[in-house]
């Protein structure tokens, strides 16, 4: 797995009816030694509630169809938890409650 | 399935309870040349290889399954063979001796 | 499998259901020897703590290994821990 963050989201109205019903929501890398944004920009699928600006875990590939609400669907990455901590040898690295949004 | 060269072996007393038994060694990618390439990576050993071996590498979980002889197991690097020679654009390369 | 260190843990109050009880581990990876990229993995040995040398497996495996019942989209895994007198 590795941390995004949301920084927006994305309408289709002609898709896949596989993928309907499905949250797509853009979503940028994080980098976890130094907790910036590094790398480009993709499409992910929400199965947690995530919102913008928030930093999340996703897993990809098969991985990704592990979830109740992504099970048979066609999802090449998918976010799995809403961060609240990274904790690295004994440092807090991100606290949610102490971060900005980064929008 | 690519070659491989068995780099050490792998004590692990903390693992996987299916792994329990069976030999897991250190393997890195060999290209046609027999130069190392890629990362060095944790293998369950269907061959009996030993270190120094220049292997078969296979990176598959069905194909572990069946080199291993069991079809409830859950894996990825296998070495299902070592190589005595392979033979390429007429070149013959000897791998042990 | 792929080999790395651990160094920290991710906590996530929200996140998919299939990954209660599972610890979150934050990984250094070794490639070669050299530390690389920071990586999330799932601790599957239950037992892995700061500064044990790990293997870990990726892709479909990494979630069955977790639960065959219930596979949680973990794409990374913990499969073992190397006996750090024999590294």
């Amino acid at each position: 797995m590795q941390l995004a963050r949301v920084i927006g989201s994305v309408v289709s109205t002609r898709k896949s009816e596989r993928l309907e019903g499905l949250k797509l929501l853009v979503a940028v890398p994080i980098d976890m030694d130094t907790m910036q944004e590094k790398g480009a920009p993709f499409v992910t699928v929400d199965t947690v509630g995530a919102g913008e600006g928030e930093i999340v875990m996703w897993a990809g590939g098969s991985s990704s169809r592990q979830t109740d609400l992504t099970t048979g669907k066609p999802v090449d990455s998918s976010i799995v938890g809403i961060v609240d901590f990274v904790d690295v040898l004994g440092a807090r690295k991100y606290d949610k409650s102490k971060a900005e949004s980064g929008l | 399935m690519k070659l491989g060269r068995v780099t050490g072996t792998v004590v692990s007393t903390v693992k996987y309870e299916p792994y329990r038994g069976m030999k897991m060694l250190k393997v890195r990618n060999l290209d046609l040349n027999l130069h190392e390439v890629g990362e060095e990576v944790v293998a369950l050993d269907a061959a009996n290889a030993g270190v120094g071996d220049i292997v078969l590498l296979n990176n598959d979980g069905g194909s572990a399954q069946m080199v291993l002889q069991d079809k409830t197991l859950i894996a990825s690097v296998t070495i299902c063979g070592v190589i005595d020679s392979f033979t390429c654009r007429g070149r013959t390369t000897r791998c042990h001796g | 499998m792929n080999i790395g260190r651990v160094v920290g843990t991710v906590v996530c109050t929200v996140k998919t259901p299939a990954f209660q009880g599972i610890k979150l581990m934050v990984v250094r990876q070794l490639v070669n020897g050299l530390e690389k990229g920071l990586v999330i993995a799932c601790d599957g040995t239950r037992q892995a703590g700061i500064g044990d040398t790990v293997y870990m497996i990726g892709r479909a495996e990494a979630a069955l290994m977790l639960s065959r019942d219930n596979p949680p989209p973990s794409d990374l895994t913990i499969a073992g821990i190397i006996d750090p007198e024999t590294l």
